[in-house]
């Protein structure tokens, strides 16, 4: 039987012939779960996004009452919401945690380069879904971050307030603009989304996975061409992400059953009030998963530069390929000025992380510029410090 | 003047030492008690619309075709909102201190200000039941029951209002979210079932690395 | 087979297994929610129909889980003229279960006069119209439901006319009489 099929359609033994071919440096660690992790994430946002699909309705008298309505009269109505808004902050918590083992062992650098810059666009791209989709429940924290980023986008020169305009499609953020963001959600943002995932996946098979010890295992190989130091994707490394996902799995739907709202930061409380145009909540907050950027934003006291620092934070990690001048890549090997770089970078990180959802306050300013500085640092000052940095020579083979 | 500044004081210390309502008896009885006092004391300001289908709130009187109807520009346009999702949006701790929180003050029009909510448009529903509370608060430091004194007692005694009190808080937090109990319920089995997988995929993934490792060494 | 291979593959049918009895557990919520939700389900309960305002010859239509609901009082002659049909229909006596047993008589009701009816041709689910005037449809249209659709025809108890489209007889959903005046529709008995 499934010889009669694969003779005819041989999609899933190209498949497993590829995933068998396919050789993975067999020393990867538990950081390299976070990719197929971001993977099985996308999914869940897939799936359960058709389901609320279903039962939602994109107007702002209904929106909040079509999602609370599902929650208690359909079947399981609630699994699916709260799967799909825990599901959401995991989705950041995964490609932050992707990010920084490519951080780590140097993953941005030749020749992932390109690998590297198709993972930074697909973070802005999370970031333009997760934005669209907070705005769907049109409750009080939906429609005020919505009217926030918009004024952002007013501080572009020339051009920022008509483009404002023409995004909300009316003088203030509205059910017009409910309407085109549950457009953007559900439709073309996804479809961009799946395309580079595609893009992502096809650029890590033309140059192959990168390792903790950072050399290729490309420079080895037998008389048939195959790595010394490789191993076959399956079943080696579709065994360990399943494990990796099951254990994942767990964290997360421990989540989703005993604590869904996530102490306030997957569902504000402010966000099961709905949305008011005359009524600011009095602490507007962005999502914890995009608090850093906002944080930088609120360290600079000038609106136009402020927005170009926020947009600048995302961006320069594209530059890091250009910016590494270090001839090793993976940590293990680089000198101690470039671990206590990146040391800072995740200090700062997280500093910035806690201060944009605090209240302003002279304190919480003063730690934001600080945190903004070393956040800047660490890519801006990395020329200089990887050149002047001592390093252990990398290995000729894995270790 | 300064009565406002000693709530707001009152507030502070209030929100450092919270006075969570306590679940006296079990919480399913106190869920339906609580719902029967909703239907009693507040359904006929405040709707409930996201519970109509409920069956405890239904069993409890909350029946939708009895919902109140206010109108944007009702009650100097405030209308009592809709209470569905209160605990989910404010907290049960809010909502329970609020409720306990009423005491006699004739500057205010309805004649009962509200110790966490300076100013509320909603008049004190409890007077008959509760008696009448008063403003004691002497040293800011104290917490906000200390800082409230029954002058006259009401129909119920303290302890039954409390009961009461806390059985409306319980109800609503239910109400934010009627799935706690049946989620919680099936989350075990989901994590047990996860627990048993991933023992057995470290076994597997652990057989399957064997032969790797065996080379290396 | 070498020892380790034997425990590979054991290992492997169990996480098989239980990785299969996860994925179908996991897809129970999923398929689990497409069943009508408790408020359909709640609007899908029995419904109560007052009698007492409907004449000798009326016809009301009243909804009960979106479908038309008939009821017809029939004039006795109606009735008495039933009996005279047997040779133009496909199903005379009802045979064909679609009501329940109580209605599986000549005038297809539990009470002679009421008539109650799912308004849904069981032909390709148009609904009918109520036609009673003799003649209206054909020279020798006796009385009943016409549906434009395709040209099916139902006398007054519902039957299928031979010779149109529709195979079988308008059905009857379940129903009880609570009192005279009061016709409950979607339940069998008071106790239900």
């Amino acid at each position: 039987m499934s010889d009669w099929f694969n003779q005819r359609m041989p999609v899933f033994k190209e498949l497993f012939d590829h995933l068998k071919n396919y050789q993975a440096p067999k020393n990867l660690n538990f950081w390299y779960f976070f990719g197929s992790l971001a993977l099985l994430m996308v999914a869940n946002q897939f799936i359960t996004g058709i389901w609320l699909l279903m039962y939602y309705t994109p107007d702002a008298s209904l929106a909040m009452s079509s999602i609370e309505l599902m929650m208690r009269e359909v079947n399981f109505g609630w699994l699916f919401r709260y799967l799909h808004a825990a599901g959401a902050s995991f989705v950041f918590v995964v490609i932050y945690l992707h990010m920084f083992r490519g951080l780590l062992y140097g993953s941005y650098q030749s020749p992932r380069e390109i690998l590297w810059w198709t993972g930074c666009l697909m973070l802005v791209i999370f970031m333009a879904e997760a934005y669209t989709g907070y705005i769907l429940p049109w409750g009080q924290m939906s429609y005020w971050a919505a009217r926030v980023i918009m004024s952002l986008f007013k501080a572009i020169p020339f051009v920022g307030d008509s483009l404002v305009l023409f995004i909300q499609g009316d003088y203030e953020v509205s059910e017009v603009t409910l309407h085109r963001f549950f457009a953007f959600h559900v439709v073309l943002v996804p479809l961009i989304i799946l395309a580079f995932v595609g893009l992502h996946t096809l650029a890590l098979h033309a140059v192959g996975s990168n390792n903790p010890d950072g050399v290729e295992i490309k420079d080895h190989v037998d008389e048939k061409g195959k790595p010394l130091d490789g191993v076959a994707f399956h079943p080696y490394y579709t065994v360990k992400d399943v494990m990796g996902a099951c254990i994942f799995l767990f964290i997360f739907l421990s989540v989703v059953f005993f604590a869904p709202r996530g102490w306030g930061l997957i569902l504000e409380p402010e966000n099961f009030e709905v949305a008011n145009y005359m009524v600011t909540p009095l602490h507007i907050k962005p999502s914890w998963y995009l608090a850093p950027y906002y944080a930088i934003l609120r360290a600079i006291p000038s609106k136009g530069l402020g927005a170009l620092a926020m947009l600048g934070s995302i961006l320069v990690f594209a530059l890091l390929p250009f910016l590494d001048r270090s001839p090793v890549k993976s940590m293990r090997y680089k000198g101690p000025l470039s671990r206590m770089a990146l040391g800072v970078f995740v200090v700062a990180f997280i500093g910035l992380l806690c201060v944009g959802g605090m209240e302003v306050s002279p304190l919480s300013i003063s730690a934001a510029r600080i945190c903004s500085v070393l956040y800047f640092s660490y890519f801006l000052l990395m020329p200089i410090y990887t050149h002047y940095d001592t390093h252990k020579p990398a290995p000729d083979r894995l270790t | 003047m300064s009565r406002f500044l000693i709530a707001a004081l009152a507030i502070f210390s209030w929100s450092v030492v919270s006075d969570a309502p306590q679940y006296l008896f079990d919480k399913e009885s106190q869920i339906a008690a609580g719902a029967q006092a909703f239907a009693q004391t507040c359904y006929s300001c405040h709707s409930m619309k996201y519970m109509r289908t409920d069956a405890v709130s239904l069993s409890g009187g909350i029946q939708p075709d009895q919902a109140p109807q206010w109108t944007e520009d009702s009650w100097n346009g405030h209308p009592p909102p809709d209470l569905s999702l209160i605990t989910a949006a404010k907290g049960v701790d809010y909502v329970y201190s609020y409720l306990m929180g009423y005491y006699v003050d004739e500057t205010h029009p309805s004649g009962f200000e509200n110790i966490v909510m300076p100013g509320t448009q909603m008049p004190n529903p409890f007077a008959a039941m509760q008696g009448e509370q008063e403003l004691v608060l002497t040293d800011p430091e104290v917490r906000l029951f200390q800082a409230l004194k029954l002058k006259n007692r009401g129909a119920k005694s303290p302890q039954e209002f409390e009961d009461y009190v806390s059985s409306i808080a319980v109800y609503l937090e239910y109400a934010s979210d009627p799935s706690q109990a049946y989620r919680e319920h099936i989350g075990y089995y989901v994590l047990g079932f996860l627990a048993v997988m991933i023992v057995i995929m470290i076994a597997l993934d652990l057989a399957y690395w064997k032969d790797i490792h065996g080379d290396h060494q | 087979m070498s020892e380790i291979d034997l425990k590979k593959r054991r290992l492997l049918q169990l996480a098989g297994v239980w990785g299969a009895a996860g994925i179908v557990g996991g897809a129970t919520p999923f398929i689990s929610s497409l069943t009508p939700n408790r408020s359909a389900r709640l609007q899908g309960m029995p419904i109560e129909v007052d009698l007492s305002t409907m004449k000798v010859g009326d016809q009301r239509t009243i909804m009960w889980r979106g479908k038309p609901i008939w009821v017809v009082k029939r004039p006795a002659s109606v009735v008495s003229s039933l009996t005279g049909l047997d040779r133009l229909l496909s199903d005379p006596e009802s045979k064909v279960e679609q009501q329940p047993s109580y209605a599986q008589n000549l005038h297809r009701s539990i009470r002679p006069d009421y008539l109650v009816l799912i308004g849904i041709c069981t032909h390709l689910g148009c609904s009918p119209t109520y036609r009673p005037e003799k003649g209206s449809i054909d020279p020798e249209w006796p009385g009943g439901f016409f549906c434009s659709c395709h040209g099916s025809k139902f006398d007054m108890a519902g039957r299928v006319f031979s010779g149109v489209p529709a195979p079988t007889n308008l059905e009857v959903p379940p129903h009880h009489f609570l009192d005279d005046n009061t016709l409950v529709v979607g339940s069998e008995s008071s106790s239900e």
